[in-house]
């Protein structure tokens, strides 16, 4: 039997390659997303083990809390603790280090990077054992690195990545702002971070700009003080040893001292977190393709297993077993997966490579190492693969073992798979859609540990549930969408993208547009002729065929089903977000104007001086133009005996106490006490003050990284958290926090000032400042809502994998559909029917199917946002939006697909050879 | 219960008139042909037909040389032992399949020119099929596979001679029912009225009561009879049982690829007679 199997599919080659598609990609995905994490954590590994290689110990500021990514809240200590360290036994060199925000302006006057890593200012090294970086530009005479420039004032290196992307070599000069301003200054080295092969142009992506110690200090705000003490060991001293040491000498003072090691280990652990970030979203995805896999192949095999009963029941005929047909079956399930999973393996090594290169490119370096295959990786997919096919091969495998040996001989026992729906079905599919259902609910609602877990395997048993019950509505969904006014529809909707694409573009023409209108018009190209395919006696056979056998359209559906609905799911999620960001801000803020980063993504405080210069033109005199004004300050801050840290949010109370006043720029909907806060009051949201169980009066400690644990007082609970649940006055912010750079800087125009006018003095406040923008809070809002829709369309790139398996599943069905209806193909043909009637009918049926998932993927995606969003309402979430555009574009999008997936069956169904067609068996 | 076959009629007006309602396609195809004086009663027919499949030693002459001609209105049967050639020619003369070398014509039209599309019109538009079995699309009613070919056209049919048609078979009360809600007779006279529907200027009829028992079969052949007598249709048959063949006006006899008889007005047992020679 082993023979037959290997015959067999070998004779059916073509039909297991396809299924091997569907598994190689989802495979794919996952051992790329292992192999590329595997590859960049290595990399830094090794890049830190190497630039941290002398290091044996390190001297830092206690860590009071840990911050809510997981960065450092430690403070500064000061600077004389370099020479206690030096003067400890054992210790042969020291080095100090300090850091601070500080944005590089590139020689096109544009910030460099800011995007995602963090900007970095720090203080050089001439401690060569002690600093990793290793200046390249000017090159070393000896050596492989320059240690002869050493910067001194405003002289400074930078790190390699920055030097090419702003343009800027030794000898240029430029600007770096810091929280204390803008600083002109000049380019003395480019430096590498790391050295040898684990050398890489920027640590992470940061930019690094780095100074002499003192004008370091001067720019971080920090006179006298420092981050870190770094010491290398006399020989024969151990880490350990020396770590004890320092310790002992230092006792009594607010620090830590660590290992080399240890800071190795940390450093690590931390990358390791932060990847974490990365590879838990896109090992999520691989799984929804994965999973979308699984019911393209489940759909292939028993299909497969169907079309040949004859060949089974000839071989219980001449006297197989019923478990020998059982292990021949699934022998041709394992061996595709087998194969599959390796190939997908290889699929994902190729992908891992192709995006370390994107993700170099996108500034995030990683060194030229090679790549990291962990014996994990190729176990893992291996198993997946078999798993997922053995899963998908046992039912048809079991079907096919039932075979009666008569049916070989009786073309009426050869009838497939019936088309009635068995009362069985009908019950397991809505027990299993009410489970899932419930437990989506239970996991949504209930929360816990367990929640996310009840949510996962809700949405797995809703998708299978549905799944089961989708015959049920396949056949009259495919006869309603089937008729000719869908076409026409969809023909309308063709000809106005064609039209109006390109009139938008034109209107006002930029790259984004001219993109748009481009893909709107080749979206049209294809629509017209998609409706077209409803119409005429090509039309009504597709959509008969789509009809004829509801479990196979409704199974061929499935996958795009899962696709679309978590498409839909995210589309409307976002839109309702949006929605709710709109509202919020509209409510909540009153302010005209606001003064924040240029780039969105960027946490980096800037200079207090940018708020003052506003403040100075706020008031009542003549040429004030601002009614009142304040600055945000953002910190972390340690609530009662809450784990993790929490933001805080500093304004000038005067700006928010009374929100019915002229001077009001926010109104947090004040739901008891007062907002008028004094140096330890504070205001904090209804679901923050419900989450501690405390009240206006109560007293919560707050614990800082600069002054320790503080006692507030709850003056004030509100309803509308637009920028932070916790809520502080300035002046208590610059008694608790070490680093006073503003966040953001909110204004209000005075009455008779012309918005014109205001922004004209906005714009001359920040022109020192390139890193900065004003906007109006239209303009504010907008930008809100398009960080949403960034993150989105990431999600939908992620997703894309998973309707081209989705897409791919079509295709097969279509094809085996096509190549079972060959004598019904070919008697069209003889009787008149041209290739391209033909290639349209087929063109509809595949256009039937996708719609038909459309339709049960945004119903589900539907319910999946009503859910999510009323789960979300205890956090404010009142919003629920159904986009009907967006939706329209899923559903023009599945059209598009349909008609893709339709090309190579059209195309086979087409070149069949009248006569052998009519002749087929 | 069989019409005696000898009653034959003239050429019914009808199917003369249908030259003048030819798509472009084809009357483009016509100016771009050679013959022929004998087009007014000739259908179709067979000039030098050879097919040759495989070569060298594997070579098979399907057919060899043959010349052959079906008049207008007439009823023909083509017979012969299995592997004479019988369903080649039948498939060559109707667009189905090409010759190796040789012509065939339909009326004026060379359709061994044709091109892939050409032919596909042609087939829609001039020829009517009943196969031996599968004749209908399972999806489709027997009203839709009736008038499937002038669907495909995108023309409405003519409502009074479908009427006429489907009573004649008739189907009157089943018009509404699937395939696979008829029985087999039924599929047939089906597949005879679609063939009839379109008003072609020849329908060829392969093995078409192969499948049947032998009533079911017999009511078949007298559609197949009536529409040549009454309706003036041409219609070409392949069969291997002597009675049906014996319905038609006329037998060609095939073997090893040639024409090696005809017999006209023949009967079940003159048939029977030739046939068995063949042996020999």
């Amino acid at each position: 039997m082993f023979k037959l199997t290997i015959r067999s599919i070998w004779a059916h080659k073509v039909r297991f390659v396809f299924t091997g598609v569907a598994i190689i990609l989802g495979v794919g995905f996952m051992a790329g997303t292992f192999v590329l994490t595997d590859t960049v954590q290595k990399s830094f590994d090794d890049l830190f083990t190497g630039s941290l290689q002398h290091t044996d110990a390190v001297v830092r500021g206690e860590e009071p809390f840990e911050g809510e990514f997981g960065e450092n809240q430690r403070e500064r200590i000061p600077e004389t603790l370099i020479a206690d360290v030096a003067a400890v036994d054992g210790v042969a060199e020291v080095a100090a280090g300090i850091e601070f925000t500080a944005q590089i302006i590139g020689s096109d006057g544009k910030p460099i990077g800011g995007g995602g890593p963090p900007t970095f200012g720090s203080n050089w090294s001439e401690v060569r054992d002690l600093n990793p970086f290793c200046i390249v530009d000017p090159e070393p005479r000896q050596g492989e690195c320059n240690d002869t420039v050493v910067p001194s004032g405003n002289q400074v290196v930078i790190d390699a990545k920055s030097a090419e992307d702003g343009g800027l070599a030794p000898g240029s000069t430029t600007q770096v702002i810091t929280a204390t301003g803008p600083i002109e200054v000049e380019i003395i080295g480019v430096a590498n971070f790391g050295f040898g092969d684990a050398a890489v142009a920027s640590p992470g992506g940061a930019t690094m700009v780095l100074f002499d110690m003192e004008t370091a200090q001067a720019l971080a705000g920090a006179p006298g003080e420092i981050d870190t003490v770094s010491a290398t060991a006399d020989s024969g001293v151990s880490q350990n040893e020396l770590r004890d040491r320092i310790a002992t000498a230092l006792r009594g003072e607010p620090v830590e001292v660590i290992t080399g090691q240890q800071l190795v280990d940390e450093t690590k652990d931390t990358i390791g977190q932060l990847l974490s970030f990365i590879t838990t979203p896109l090992l999520f995805f691989a799984g929804v393709s994965i999973f979308v896999g699984t019911f393209v192949v489940y759909n292939v095999f028993n299909i497969v297993v169907a079309q040949r009963t004859r060949e089974m029941a000839l071989l219980r005929a001449i006297g197989a077993s019923r478990s020998s047909v059982l292990r021949s079956v699934l022998g041709e399930s394992i061996a595709v997966g087998l194969v599959a999973s390796v190939l997908g393996f290889g699929f994902g090594v190729l992908v891992a490579s192709a995006l370390r290169t994107i993700l170099g490119g996108a500034g995030l370096s990683v060194s030229s190492a090679s790549l990291v295959i962990a014996p994990r990786t190729m176990v893992v997919s291996v198993l997946v693969g078999l798993i997922v096919t053995i899963i998908c091969g046992t039912v048809p495998a079991l079907r096919a073992s039932r075979t009666p040996p008569v049916a070989a001989m009786s073309a009426a026992a050869l009838e497939r798979t019936s088309t009635k729906l068995t009362v069985g079905r009908l019950a397991t599919g809505f027990v299993v859609t009410g489970l899932g259902v419930l437990l989506l609910l239970l996991g949504l609602f209930g929360g816990g540990d367990a929640a996310i877990v009840g949510v996962a395997a809700g949405a797995v048993l809703i998708f299978i549930g549905v799944f089961v019950l989708g015959p049920l509505i396949a056949r009259p969904v495919a006869s309603l969408f089937g008729r000719q006014p869908v076409g026409a529809f969809v023909m309308i909707v063709g000809a106005l993208l064609i039209v109006v694409g390109p009139i938008y573009a034109a209107m006002d023409p930029s790259g984004g547009r001219i993109a748009l209108a481009i893909v709107a018009v080749i979206g049209g190209l294809v629509l017209i002729p998609a409706g077209r395919s409803a119409f005429g006696i090509a039309g009504q056979v597709g959509r008969e065929n789509a009809m004829r056998n509801p479990k196979r359209t409704s199974a061929a559906s499935a996958a795009l089903m899962i696709g679309v609905a978590l498409v839909g799911l995210i589309t409307i999620f976002a839109a309702s977000l949006e929605a709710e960001v709109d509202a919020t801000i509209s409510r909540s803020i009153r302010a005209d104007f606001i003064v924040a980063n240029a780039n969105s993504f960027s946490f980096g405080g800037f200079d207090p001086a940018v708020g003052d210069a506003v403040a100075m033109r706020t008031g009542t005199d003549p040429d004030d133009v601002f009614i009142s004004s304040t600055a945000l300050r953002l910190g972390q801050v340690k609530v009662n005996d809450l784990d993790t840290a929490q933001f805080l949010g500093a304004l000038d109370p005067a700006t928010f106490a009374d929100p019915e006043s002229p001077e009001a720029l926010f109104d947090f909907g004040l739901e008891r006490g007062s907002l008028d806060l004094g140096p330890t009051d504070l205001a904090i949201g209804a679901n923050q003050a419900d989450d501690l169980g405390v009240d206006v009066g109560d007293t919560i400690t707050l614990g800082f990284a600069r002054t320790g644990a503080q006692e507030f007082t709850v003056t004030g609970v509100f309803s509308e958290v637009a920028l932070s649940g916790y809520v502080i006055s300035l002046d208590a912010y610059e008694q608790n926090y070490t680093e006073q750079s503003d966040f953001q800087v909110y204004a209000k125009t005075r009455p008779g000032v012309s918005p014109d006018e205001a922004r004209d003095v906005l714009t001359a406040i920040i022109e020192p400042y390139p890193t900065l923008k004003v906007q109006n809070q239209a303009e504010y809002r907008d930008e809100q809502k398009s960080q949403i829709s960034s993150i989105v369309n990431l999600i939908y790139v992620l997703l894309a994998f998973a309707v081209v398996i989705a897409g791919i599943g079509i295709a097969i069905t279509l094809a085996l559909s096509v190549f079972e209806r060959t004598r019904e193909i070919g008697l069209l043909r003889a009787v008149g029917m041209t290739r391209i009637q033909l290639r349209s009918s087929v063109r509809w049926e595949a256009v039937l199917i996708a719609l038909l998932g459309t339709a049960l993927g945004l119903a589900i995606a539907v319910f999946f946002g009503w859910a999510l969003i009323r789960a979300l309402e205890s956090e404010g979430f009142s919003t629920f939006v159904v986009p009907p555009v967006a939706m329209l574009i899923v559903v023009l999008v599945a059209v598009v697909l349909g008609v893709v997936t339709a090309v190579y069956p059209a195309w086979r169904a087409a070149r069949l050879n009248v006569l052998q067609a009519i002749a087929h068996e | 219960m069989l019409r005696n076959p000898t009653a034959r009629r003239p050429t019914a007006p009808e199917i003369g008139g249908r030259a003048g309602r030819d798509p472009p396609l084809v009357s483009t195809c016509v100016t771009a042909t050679t013959e022929s004086a004998s087009s007014t009663t000739v259908a179709a027919r067979a000039v030098a037909a050879s097919k040759v499949y495989g070569s060298g030693e594997a070579e098979v002459r399907a057919l060899d040389g043959v010349d052959v001609e079906f008049e207008r209105g007439r009823f023909t049967a083509i017979m012969g032992p299995s592997g004479s050639g019988k369903s080649t020619l039948m498939h060559c003369l109707a667009g189905l399949d090409r010759l190796t070398s040789g012509q065939v014509f339909l009326g004026d039209v060379d359709i061994s020119k044709l091109s892939e599309k050409q032919l596909t019109i042609v087939r829609r538009d001039r020829i009517g099929f009943v196969f031996q079995a599968f004749n209908l699309i399972p999806t489709l009613s027997a009203l839709e596979n009736i008038t499937l070919p002038e669907s495909l056209a995108g023309r409405k049919p003519d409502q009074a001679w479908l009427d006429q048609v489907i009573r004649t078979v008739g189907l009157q009360d089943r018009l509404k029912h699937r395939p696979s809600e008829l029985s087999g007779g039924q599929q047939q006279r089906v597949a005879v009225a679609r063939a009839l529907a379109s008003r072609p200027e020849i329908i060829f009829a392969d093995e078409p009561t192969g499948n049947l028992d032998s009533k079911s079969g017999a009511h078949v052949l007298e559609f197949m009879r009536q529409a040549v007598t009454e309706f003036g249709q041409t219609i070409v048959m392949v069969t291997h049982d002597p009675s049906a063949a014996s319905v038609a006006d006329r037998v060609v006899f095939l073997a090893d690829g040639r024409i090696v008889d005809e017999m006209a007005s023949p009967s079940a047992d003159a048939i029977l007679d030739r046939l068995k020679r063949f042996g020999d």
